[in-house]
């Protein structure tokens, strides 16, 4: 474990060539705006151009607005924020409107505007990867170094990291007091977020143009190219469709939409006669899979592919749980740092980073 | 009675083909919902329409990227009509209402600049009024059109006080500032965004050196962490309250600026709003000049008499589908007069979509449109009535009982200007009493103003003198009985010749054949020719 100097996390990013952060949570009271915050805070220390906004407005957030809590996150002059237009008007900032987007939320429409001077406001944004999209097109018109999107902690929240160059996720006690259950559900979650893309690009930007667009639901691919494919409705229905679909030269089968255990099952049982084949599905949303299903895709040695990969640059790990207190936080970075190595692992509250050669974590250097 | 009903603008496809014009922006979305058919008082104007819409047709198709380029300006017109009212109504306007009404005089000058190139300005009712003077007064001090700021220059006031407010926000941030380069050099940390620091308390160094400064205080000791947070002297104190004081006076001086510029915007209000229905013209205009550049629409002429004479024309949506069938389209040539107008002819050949292109075409010429036909010559009519086989019969009626229902209501109507057309006129009942009551009301309208067309496969209505008739061609039995009757459509011939008085009795329907082609039963088909000749 090190101590970094401040700032670590911002650093990090922008040395990968990375130019937008998503920022998602595992669940509530993980620290995601603290992190987000700290980040934001980062970024104005070495004075790049930020542009923020969030998706939607989470569960959490609307009970802050609700009752009244602080502003959650703080802007400096300069930093472009994307917000609804009755949080925009009501956050007393001095700002700059730069243009409107059209996207409607409960809160107003999404406004684009520069904070003139320094303060602390409350963010509602565009609610899908679509909205989030245009709205970074938007900004790149008015120069920005770095994008940053505020996930949310429910589903909705992996639209974010599809639209950015890289996200960090924020996990913390608070999703199972039980350390080897909170590992596990980590572990899970990061091994979904991380599949690995597939590599061939020829095909993979012939599904993206073609198939993506109906109503496709799976598609049999061998190494001369697709076989055949079939519906949605084929697939829950016909199972002799999809038996006949598969043979000994698939390699390759892509599904289009969720992935659940009972897709998954009726692939295995019609499995091409080959000892192992790529399934491949459209990004990590997709993946309705439980962590035994994943363990069965092991076992078939069946490798699971996406065609839009999501970067991972780093955990944070927030000890707090609303129930129990607080968790022995070095002991807590420790292990998840072990779980999702090499994924760079922080308690950004203690601006501690996780390092595997330093084993006994009273080591800081 | 309304121009066109619910029933009638669904069976001839109306709805439809309206459907496919698609202006970009909202405005001209609402205007064309609000689109209304000319009326035969207003000639000119239809006249001057289809001028237009003939000119920009022509444009458009030598230069496709007109309506690109005008279409992504027009996409981001917004309706500002809610902010106008509110602005004349003693409301204060919020700064992203200014900047809405600012981007959109941003935008006027685009689509003027744009209008010009092409020669288009004379085509609109009236000119896009730049409203110069509005615009400047929302862009003063700002340095940028396309953004909006309430500047220092609004007010003298504003920028003492914004100048205050900047400097003691530095105050605050260079004393953070301070703390933050001595954890640095401490601890190699920074303040959070609280102003919070919080250490490992495995990390007794460290804790140590926090404890020395005199900037942080302890706030929370846990066994495993502690967090320190910064100390705001009372120095600091005095500043953040008058912070937050010069804050409130920026705001309310920002209000008094607001509600002076919701006084200029109040005062361009009229000429806004008029900038606004011009936009949703321009946008609604370009909408109908592609589509009569993709269907290949001409200019109506506008007779003096009550015909209706169509050369060439197609039915948008049966031309769609006989295409999409691999077949070819035949266009239809027809002339109507007042009175009626009987169309016979086989199972098959096309009496329907005859009916439906007359009605579709007049519709569409009367709402301005250009229309896909070599040619056409009208008037414009008080109203258009169908029945075709696809009407829906209203409830608790028979097929016979709601074209009856159809009849009593245009036959009150017959003396006027209006477009009647009746498909198998009276076959839902007994065919005797039918092809009499038929006969019955043929001749009530014959004589009539309004204009009748009816089709029908009762051989004795082709007997009432007098009566326009026109026949389809129909089918080409010598090519048939070479080729065998693998096709129908092949063999169609779909022109409408006119039927002279004493022809009539060449009428056929063609069952029999067509029956044939269709594959029912040889022995069936033969035994009703028998019938057939008997009769």
């Amino acid at each position: 474990m090190e101590g970094g100097a401040s700032p670590v996390l911002i650093k990090e990013i922008l040395d990968q060539g990375l130019r937008s952060v998503s920022i998602i949570g595992m669940g509530k009271n993980t620290g995601k705006t603290f992190s987000f915050n700290q980040l934001l805070m980062e970024a104005g220390q070495i004075g790049i151009r930020v542009a923020l906004t969030t998706i939607g407005l989470d569960g959490e957030e609307k009970d802050q607005l609700f009752y009244h809590d602080k502003p959650r996150i703080t802007l400096r002059p300069g930093q472009m924020v994307a917000n609804a237009k009755s949080l925009l008007l009501e956050s007393g900032l001095d700002y700059e409107i730069l243009g409107s987007t059209g996207i409607m939320t409960p809160l107003g429409e999404v406004i684009l505007a520069r904070a003139l001077s320094a303060g602390k406001t409350v963010l509602a944004g565009p609610s899908t990867g679509h909205e989030l999209a245009l709205v970074k097109e938007q900004f790149e018109e008015y120069g920005m170094d770095l994008f940053l999107i505020d996930g949310a902690i429910d589903r909705r929240s992996l639209s974010a990291p599809m639209v950015t160059d890289t996200t960090i996720l924020a996990v913390g006690a608070e999703v199972s007091w039980d350390t080897q259950i909170l590992l596990e559900k980590i572990q899970h979650k990061v091994e979904i977020l991380t599949l690995p893309s597939w590599n061939n690009e020829v095909v993979a930007s012939h599904l993206r143009a073609e198939v993506l667009r109906d109503d496709v639901k799976l598609v049999a691919l061998a190494s001369t190219g697709p076989q055949g494919q079939l519906t949605h409705g084929d697939l829950l229905h016909n199972l002799d469709r999809l038996e006949g679909l598969l043979n000994e030269h698939t390699d390759t089968v892509f599904v289009q939409g969720m992935l659940t255990d009972e897709v998954l099952a009726k692939i295995l049982a019609c499995k091409p006669h080959r000892a192992s084949f790529t399934l491949l599905i459209t990004d990590p949303n997709c993946v309705f899979l439980g962590k035994r299903a994943l363990q069965r895709l092991q076992s078939n040695t069946v490798e699971l592919r996406v065609l839009d990969s999501i970067h991972v640059s780093a955990v944070t790990v927030n000890p707090f749980n609303s129930r129990y207190g607080i968790a022995d936080p070095l002991r807590l970075l420790r292990d998840v740092g072990q779980a999702v190595y090499p994924i760079p692992t922080y308690d950004l509250n203690l601006g501690i980073r996780y390092r595997p050669e330093k084993e006994a974590f009273n080591g800081i250097s | 009675m309304e121009f066109l009903d619910r029933e009638t603008r669904r069976q001839l496809g109306f709805d439809e083909v309206w459907s496919k014009i698609a202006p970009v922006s909202s405005l001209g979305r609402a205007r064309m919902r609000r689109a209304t058919p000319f009326t035969s008082e207003q000639y000119s104007d239809l006249e001057a329409e289809y001028d237009r819409l003939q000119r920009m047709a022509d444009d458009l198709s030598k230069n496709p990227k007109i309506a690109d380029d005008l279409g992504f300006l027009l996409r981001s017109a917004k309706d500002i009509s809610g902010s106008l009212k509110r602005s004349m109504e003693g409301a204060i306007l919020d700064d992203i209402e200014f900047y809405e009404v600012k981007k959109l005089l941003g935008l006027v000058e685009k689509i003027n600049f744009e209008l010009e190139k092409l020669g288009w300005t004379t085509l609109l009712p009236k000119s896009l009024d730049q409203c110069s003077e509005c615009r400047e007064a929302l862009s003063l001090g700002q340095g940028s059109y396309d953004s909006f700021y309430i500047a220092d220059a609004y007010n003298p006031k504003l920028a003492q006080i914004r100048a205050r407010r900047v400097n003691l926000e530095s105050t605050l941030a260079s004393y953070r500032e301070l703390v933050d380069r001595k954890l640095i050099q401490a601890v190699g940390r920074l303040l959070s965004m609280d102003g919070e620091i919080t250490l490992s308390t495995v990390d007794t160094a460290a804790v140590a050196k926090l404890e020395a400064m005199h900037e942080l205080y302890k706030v929370q000791e846990k066994q495993n962490f502690v967090t320190f947070k910064l100390i705001e002297g009372e120095q600091m104190r005095r500043t953040r309250e008058e912070l937050e004081g010069v804050r409130s006076d920026e705001e309310s001086c920002k209000e008094e600026v607001r509600t002076e510029l919701t006084l200029v915007v109040g005062e361009f209000a009229p000429r806004l709003r008029s900038v606004l229905e011009t936009l949703e013209f321009l946008d609604f205009a370009l909408a109908k000049a592609k589509f009569a550049a993709k269907i290949g629409g001409v200019k109506p002429i506008l007779s003096e008499d009550s015909r209706i004479r169509i050369q060439g024309g197609r039915h948008l949506i049966v031309e769609e589908e006989v295409k999409r069938g691999g077949q070819d389209y035949t266009p239809l040539s027809l002339e109507v007069l007042p009175g009626v107008t009987l169309i016979t002819g086989p199972n098959m050949g096309g009496k329907t979509a005859t009916l439906k292109t007359l009605g579709l075409l007049t519709a569409m010429a009367q709402y301005g449109l250009l229309v896909p036909a070599h040619s056409m010559e009208f008037r414009p009519r008080k109203f258009i009535r169908a029945h075709l086989a696809t009407a829906e019969i209203p409830k608790g009626l028979s097929s016979f009982a709601g074209e009856v229902v159809f009849l009593r209501d245009v036959i009150v109507r017959s003396s006027e200007d209006g477009l009647v057309l009746v498909d198998e006129i009276a076959h839902g009942t007994n065919p005797v009493e039918g092809a009499a009551m038929a006969q019955a009301v043929l001749e009530y309208l014959h004589g009539q103003q309004m204009i009748t067309a009816v089709t029908t496969h009762f051989p004795s209505l082709a007997g009432i003198r007098g009566l326009r008739h026109l026949r389809v061609k129909g089918l080409d039995r010598e090519k048939l009985r070479q080729l065998g009757v693998d096709s129908l459509q092949r063999h169609m011939d779909y022109t409408l010749e006119v039927v002279l008085d004493g022809q009539e009795d060449m009428q056929t329907s063609d069952a029999a054949i067509v029956a044939e082609a269709l594959g029912l039963n040889s022995q069936i088909v033969n035994r009703a020719r028998e019938l057939a000749n008997v009769l």
